[in-house]
């Protein structure tokens, strides 16, 4: 009998300290604007355009560094020689681009690459290189 | 694993049916952004898509990942254009345009 209780108490005890030990673990992540300040300039503004690409006078990409789609939609706009401004999800660290890719459902909820926002607004996703053209060079 | 090491590996899909593409260039560029993911992540998660560092999580996204055999039956090429179904497998210019059926989670 004596060991059941012991048993149960023991058992009360690591969920308790189970508890405290996650909740500490949470309450330790870096604060975003730490994580942030350590990327380079050109990385924060990036960033910063990518939570409000309304902003930004020309068209903004959502891409990832290794998706041949967005290799294939930045040679597309080069060739036609159209302002974009790109950022690679990937590249960032995971606290950010967490965060990116919240803003980037907002979009696209099926979150593909490359997802990209037009300057009216409108949304393409994947390299649709009618969907461009129609979009971009009438 | 160099690159031509793993084409050599998914060439081996072939026997399946699934042909990797014609257009070696395009298969190098996709095989190279599996061995980068292999690298960051330790397992050859999709290029086109963004893994999460957990591979049992990603293990659909994994190449050949779960979609590949529904994308080549209705589209003739998986979503990142690696793999062809025989009818397109001499097509050095096949890039259809495909939705990606991973839904974020």
């Amino acid at each position: 009998m004596a060991a059941t209780y012991l048993l149960v108490f023991i058992g009360f005890l690591l969920i308790i300290f189970g508890i405290v030990y996650f909740k500490g673990k949470q309450s330790k992540e870096e604060p975003v604007e730490d994580v942030l300040a350590r990327l380079s300039q050109e990385e924060q503004t990036l960033y910063k355009m990518a939570l409000k690409p309304e902003n930004v006078s020309h068209t903004f990409i959502y891409a990832l560094s290794t998706c041949h789609h967005c290799k294939k939609t930045r040679e597309f706009l080069d060739e036609h020689q159209i302002p974009y401004t790109l950022i690679y999800i990937d590249n960032y660290p995971k606290q950010l681009y967490k965060i990116l890719l919240e803003k980037l459902k907002v979009y696209n909820p099926r979150g593909s690459y490359p997802t990209i926002r037009l300057v009216n607004g409108q949304i393409i996703t994947g390299f649709r290189e009618q969907a461009l053209r129609e979009a971009l060079l009438k | 694993m160099s690159p031509e090491e793993l084409y050599n590996l998914l060439k081996e899909e072939e026997k399946k049916g699934y042909y990797l593409h014609k257009n070696y260039e395009h298969c190098m560029e996709v095989i190279n952004g599996l061995l980068d993911n292999l690298n960051n992540y330790g397992y050859l998660n999709c290029p086109c898509r963004l893994a999460n560092n957990d591979a049992e999580r990603d293990k659909h996204m994994i190449c050949p990942c779960a979609y590949r055999n529904i994308d080549v039956k209705e589209h003739g090429a998986c979503f990142c254009h690696l793999f062809v179904s025989e009818a397109h497998k001499d097509d050095e210019d096949f890039f259809p345009e495909i939705d990606d059926r991973v839904h974020l989670k």
